[in-house]
């Protein structure tokens, strides 16, 4: 029973992980109707400013995550003008085209800057852990998940009652209405994909003291990502929460009681069910996001 | 066209530019003026999860290729190498040969240094008939296919696990533990060294508990670790290269897993100790290996360091040893550098290379030099023995 719940608590701590991106994913999707394929790079782009600010220039670990979150708000509205905005008007196929290229270039670029010997950036809690019984955790993974938490509340809370999470919903649901009534759609798409890729940012803010960052950090990530958005529903920000931490779950118990080769194969394995036999997620819902 | 227009033509100029740049890094190949050059193929991961592996084959053709150019080449020809990036995936791979082969009509291959790639793009050097040389991959599939095996193209300079893990298993592993949990890569490397190793220590009286198969770069191993925890292995191997198994030494500590780790990769590595950054964590982990830092290599260490700063590591020694064979192969064919010759040539090596062996292929095209058992003793790599393997 034990072995039971310390899987299932490393299942949420994964899901946690693939929330924070997924969550980000979706909101672009629902708002813009685009498909990044370029979001596993943003994650990896979070790790390199985790690195630069927590171990090249030496800030405090939290002054560090702060940092590396309003970088990536930057890093999300400048990709959205330089890349998206030119495309958004163009068929899928070009956008299609522009997001995979752009992953490529982000990829290689990290190569070429940062060379591809994995980076390590460990904070003073990464060693540390708490033990109850069997099961043990470290601090810096329980750090993790309380951030992760804290940021589904804000990120909830924004969506819900704000005015630009307002907006948001409103251009999901009908882009046309919006610009008659005067909302600014390009804005909004900007705001989105900032907030898209500030999620991601933290994502690896709260990751990379555990794991290493490499120019391949998050591209099974994305894939996990893609997974947990058809879950959950495409553009519904509010089912892919529960789909993330489901999936993680899911992945845990599979290692433990099937198989450690099957993940994967487990996971993608859901992905078609609910393609199949409820394309709208699992926890898919008339409104979006 | 209005300034709106302009602006966005511009923009999708520039991004596809940038698109065709990223794609431009797959093929990318050196300058060679003067005689006909030879052409050298570098069938390598130079992106993907096994890139750092790439990356080392690459600076292996820095290293040597340019060296050799500075000095006239042979007979004047100099050496062009040119990047087909197979991005260790079996699919890509044979894109990224057949490119090479075809349309830049490479003299000779080097790589492909994944075992997945390496079996899936030798039925092209038998179509195409032209000879690759390997200094990575260790899958044993890879040698009894070639020469008497039916590929007469494919050569390997490195031990394959055939040769390292049933030695290793029986001889080291099955001594220091009665049961053991095996992780492995998923590819076609991890699988044959499962199945060697679970062989070797069956019939040496150990018991493999738990065969864990994980994605190469995945990043999170704590549910594998927690259930091996569950299985209170006495040992665990890990059938890794030094990212993820670094990830696995550190969230075994995590999960509170503390047992004796044996390595078959690029376990007891720098760069390994680079990435644990933890010395109780990695003292007294043994790993058996076709190459190790020795005295022997010190002068191309000393090369290395000069241009890249760093400690050599594994693949680039054995990479710019590869490369060497195919310079002393067309030198051994009197400068021919057409395809057959270079075969020829290789067939007729016969020399010494520091730091490995004597050097020779045999009937499966196999190069045979000792083996080496290393371990981390107060954080250093120290070789503690050294195997013939026939």
């Amino acid at each position: 029973m034990s072995t039971f719940i310390a899987q299932v608590i490393n299942g949420l701590a994964t899901g946690a992980t693939y929330a924070l991106v997924a969550a980000g994913l979706s909101m672009i999707f629902g708002v813009l109707q685009l498909v990044n394929w370029a979001h596993g790079q943003f994650f990896m782009a979070g790790g390199y400013f985790l690195y630069l600010t927590y171990v090249t220039l030496g800030w405090p670990y939290a002054l560090a995550v702060a940092g590396t979150v309003l970088l990536m708000t930057a890093f999300g509205a400048v990709f959205e003008i330089v890349a998206i905005r030119p495309v958004i008007h163009r068929p899928w196929q070009t956008q299609v085209v522009v997001t995979l290229g752009a992953s490529v270039l982000l990829l290689n670029g990290a190569a070429v800057i940062f060379g591809t010997f994995p980076l390590e950036a460990p904070t003073s809690l990464s060693a540390q852990t708490l033990t109850v019984g069997d099961f043990t955790i470290s601090w810096q993974r329980i750090v993790g998940l309380m951030v992760a938490i804290l940021a589904f509340a804000a990120l909830w809370f924004i969506i819900r009652s704000t005015r630009f999470g307002k907006a948001m919903r409103a251009v999901s649901q009908n882009r046309e209405a919006c610009v008659a009534c005067g909302i600014s759609v390009q804005w909004i798409g900007m705001w989105t994909f900032a907030l898209g890729a500030a999620l991601a940012g933290l994502a690896a803010a709260l990751t990379v003291p555990m794991e290493n960052i490499a120019p391949d950090t998050g591209f099974l990530l994305s894939f996990k990502a893609f997974a947990v958005i058809i879950m959950g529903g495409f553009g519904s920000v509010s089912g892919v929460i529960p789909a993330a931490l489901l999936l993680g779950i899911v992945e845990s118990l599979t290692a433990q009681y099937v198989s450690t080769a099957y993940v994967d194969a487990v996971s993608f394995g859901i992905m078609l069910l609910v393609l199949v036999l409820r394309p709208q997620g699992l926890f898919g819902q008339r409104e979006r996001i | 066209m209005n300034p709106q227009s302009r602006l966005l033509s511009i923009l999708s100029i520039v991004i596809g530019c940038c698109i065709v740049l990223a794609a431009w890094t797959g093929s990318r190949s050196t300058l060679a003026a003067g005689n006909t050059p030879i052409k050298v193929g570098l069938d390598i991961p130079y992106s993907g999860s096994d890139q750092f592996e790439g990356h080392h084959y690459y600076q292996a053709a820095q290293l040597f290729f340019d060296a050799v150019n500075k000095s006239g080449g042979i007979n004047g020809h100099p050496f062009k190498y040119i990047l087909g990036d197979n991005q260790c995936d079996p699919a890509i791979g044979v894109t990224a040969a057949r490119r090479l082969i075809t349309q830049s009509n490479v003299n000779v291959l080097v790589g492909s240094a994944c075992s997945s790639v390496t079996l899936a793009v030798m039925p092209l050097l038998k179509q195409y008939k032209v000879p690759e040389i390997d200094a990575t991959a260790t899958n044993p599939t890879i040698s009894q296919e070639s020469g008497v095996g039916g590929n007469i193209w494919k050569f390997r300079l490195n031990l394959n696990d055939g040769l390292m893990d049933r030695v290793f298993g029986k001889q080291v592993i099955a001594k220091a533990a009665k049961t053991v949990a095996i992780f492995a890569v998923n590819t076609d490397y991890g699988r044959a060294a499962v199945s060697l190793f679970t062989q070797a220590l069956t019939s040496a009286g150990s018991r493999v508990v738990d065969t864990l198969y994980y994605t190469q770069g995945q990043p999170d191993f704590r549910s594998l670790l927690t259930k091996v925890k569950g299985e209170s292995p006495g040992a665990v191997l890990l059938v890794s290269d030094y990212p993820d198994a670094a990830q696995i030494i550190l969230q075994a500590h995590e999960v509170g897993l503390h047992t004796r780790f044996f390595g078959r990769g690029t376990v007891v590595t720098t760069d390994l100790k680079k990435l644990v950054n933890n010395c109780s964590l990695i003292n007294g982990i043994q790993e058996v290996n076709f190459w190790a830092p020795n005295k022997n290599t010190d002068a191309l260490d000393q090369k290395y360091r000069a241009k890249f700063h760093q400690p050599i590591p594994r693949d680039v020694v054995l990479a710019y040893y590869a490369m060497k064979l195919i310079y002393d192969a067309i030198r051994h064919e009197n400068g021919k550098f057409d395809r057959n010759s270079i075969r020829l040539g290789l067939k007729s090596i016969n020399e010494y290379l520091p730091g490995l062996g004597h050097i020779r292929f045999d009937n499966h095209n196999q190069a045979h030099y000792p083996m080496f058992i290393t371990e981390f003793k107060n954080c250093s790599v120290v070789t503690v023995k050294t195997v013939p393997t026939g």
